[in-house]
């Protein structure tokens, strides 16, 4: 067999189907409007979609998904990946896409985390946080891509 | 067209696909979900083929999410298939399992 990266690890960041492809933003990145989300408004769409999972031959977890939940003016969907390799490390890729309705905007924003696993296990077992929303990742790559409409 | 196996082959059907989408549309844009059954062993070997590489035991082949800004077209889509032709395809980078840290530098090389 051939080799490959067997944990799946993806820098996807969705697929433009149809239609232009977003822009970089090089300088003065706008990011994602994190308060607007924070607001409590009304949830009028949710889901959540596996896209795939390997349990890495017994030895960590490697899965795919993508979450999104939609209110009255924005939106915001999740794609996430998180890979666990038991004993060595733990990383994840984040794409978020944020739409703004009314502005016809939508910022794309990616970003990778990884650390060995001893060390978010022992911030895990501390903090009792899931470990997947442990602050303590090193950020490896973030960047921001934007895509509006008139 | 194969008659090795059965006619019906093709799964989802268009009408499967179709129903198992729900849409919500919010201001010009139409949001999109599809959740299917895991694939089976036809669409996996043929997925794999076309990638390259042996798939995940869980491969939700048939789903995706997406938004599309319906006066212009423009659609963006997830997909399991996208993404794991993302995956390097080549041994650069390569994991090593813990425990085969121990014996790993004595077979270096290609397995």
């Amino acid at each position: 067999m051939k080799p490959f990266d067997w944990s799946y690890t993806t820098d996807y960041k969705g697929t433009v189907t149809r239609g232009k492809p977003f822009e970089v933003q090089r300088e003065n990145a706008e990011p994602i409007p994190i308060e607007l989300l924070k607001r409590p408004d009304p949830i009028l769409f949710f889901e959540e979609v596996v896209l795939f999972e390997s349990e890495l031959d017994d030895n960590g977890i490697s899965v795919l998904s993508c979450k999104l939940r939609v209110m009255p003016d924005r939106m915001l969907l999740l794609c996430r990946q998180f890979m666990r390799l038991d004993n060595v490390l733990i990383r994840i890729r984040d794409t978020r896409i944020y739409v703004d309705f009314n502005l016809g905007k939508i910022i794309r924003d990616y970003t990778e985390r990884e650390d060995d696993f001893d060390k978010v296990k022992k911030v895990q077992s501390t903090s009792l946080i899931p470990l997947y929303f442990s602050g303590s990742f090193e950020l490896l790559v973030g960047f921001t891509t934007t895509q509006s409409f008139d | 067209m194969s008659f090795n196996g059965p006619l019906d082959e093709a799964y989802p059907t268009p009408a499967a696909a179709d129903k198992s989408t729900v849409s919500h549309v919010q201001k010009g844009f139409k949001i999109s979900a599809r959740k299917l059954p895991i694939s089976k062993s036809g669409p996996i070997d043929e997925m794999s083929k076309k990638l390259g590489i042996p798939v995940p035991e869980m491969i939700f082949g048939d789903n995706m999410v997406s938004i599309e800004h319906m006066a212009s077209g423009w659609r963006l889509e997830f997909n399991a298939y996208d993404a794991l032709d993302q995956v390097d395809k080549t041994d650069k980078n390569m994991l090593k399992v813990a425990y085969s840290k121990e014996w790993s530098s004595s077979r270096c090389g290609s397995s």
